[in-house]
């Protein structure tokens, strides 16, 4: 499909906001970013969730407390035919500085991550595109010692 | 309606801001602003500074003499017919010159947050920053 500039910019402040929220835990508005039936896979090695109320129950556990940047880069956007979803691929960096469950559970005191996030976003009823399948891979994970802070 | 163009003007009026002041090319600098800006740095530095020139001349004083590196990350903008507000993710990174490192303990910091700013399309046609203001996620400082 020819690329029209509204889907675009919508896909692309989905995700804004969706960094934001996620980083200044605003877990409401992060949580609109996400179809009901979304499938997140966001810890490698462990099985993909299915349903946003799971999801933001894993996300909210693993990193409520912990000091979080969320950075994308260049998307990569290809609309279906029917206009109506988008597979979409962003350059990814985070920075993480845990918490001290998160530091004893990880034995470290957080990372700085580099890697991908390969997605689907579809357009709801409501004229907002969200976010229906989400999977994180990274190229790379710095471990950070307590004195980096 | 947002139209391309002025979300394009926009995007790049920042993309001149971060060059600008890192590059220490302050007319390039005032050029990004409105001669009414106003800099909400309270969060920081506890100041809210008003006008360009005065704006321009605090950071010239500030950072002029530090090598300092913005980055500017996915914005949302909200168009409300000749202005709109905008929130930008930033990471920037500002190294200390070697006389305030003692007092600094530390050699560089890098910073996490967000810009708010409202942007306004002047007579040119070009948008330029009208109001910001910075909220900070995180501060690391690097030590000596």
């Amino acid at each position: 499909m020819e690329a029209n500039f509204t889907d675009w910019l919508a896909i692309v402040e989905r995700k804004a906001r969706y960094c934001r929220c996620l980083d200044t835990k605003d877990w409401d508005g992060y949580t609109d970013c996400f179809t009901q039936d979304v499938v997140f896979d966001s810890q490698q090695g462990a099985s993909p969730i299915v349903g946003r109320t799971k999801a933001m129950e894993m996300v909210i556990g693993a990193v409520g407390k912990c000091v979080t940047t969320h950075q994308v880069h260049n998307p990569e956007i290809q609309f279906a035919d029917d206009g109506k979803s988008a597979d979409v691929i962003w350059a990814m960096q985070d920075r993480v500085r845990s918490d001290e469950a998160r530091r004893l559970r990880m034995g470290n005191a957080g990372h700085t991550g580099y890697g991908h996030y390969h997605e689907k976003y579809v357009k709801c009823e409501d004229g907002e595109w969200r976010i229906a399948a989400l999977r994180l891979s990274y190229l790379q994970m710095d471990f950070h010692e307590a004195a980096r802070f | 309606m947002a139209t391309f163009e002025d979300w394009l003007s926009i995007c790049e009026t920042k993309a001149q801001y971060c060059r600008c002041l890192d590059t220490k090319d302050w007319d390039g600098l005032s050029d990004c602003y409105t001669q009414d800006l106003v800099l909400d740095s309270r969060p920081i530095r506890d100041a809210v500074i008003e006008g360009r020139d005065a704006v321009v001349a605090n950071l010239q004083g500030s950072l002029g003499g530090m090598v300092t590196v913005h980055q500017v990350h996915t914005p949302e903008v909200r168009f409300q017919g000749d202005e709109a507000e905008v929130v930008w993710a930033l990471q920037d990174h500002i190294i200390w010159p070697e006389e305030r490192r003692e007092a600094m303990k530390s050699k560089a910091m890098t910073g996490y947050g967000h810009y708010h700013e409202r942007y306004r399309k002047c007579p040119d046609g070009k948008w330029r920053i009208a109001y910001q203001r910075v909220a900070k996620l995180h501060t690391e400082m690097h030590p000596l």
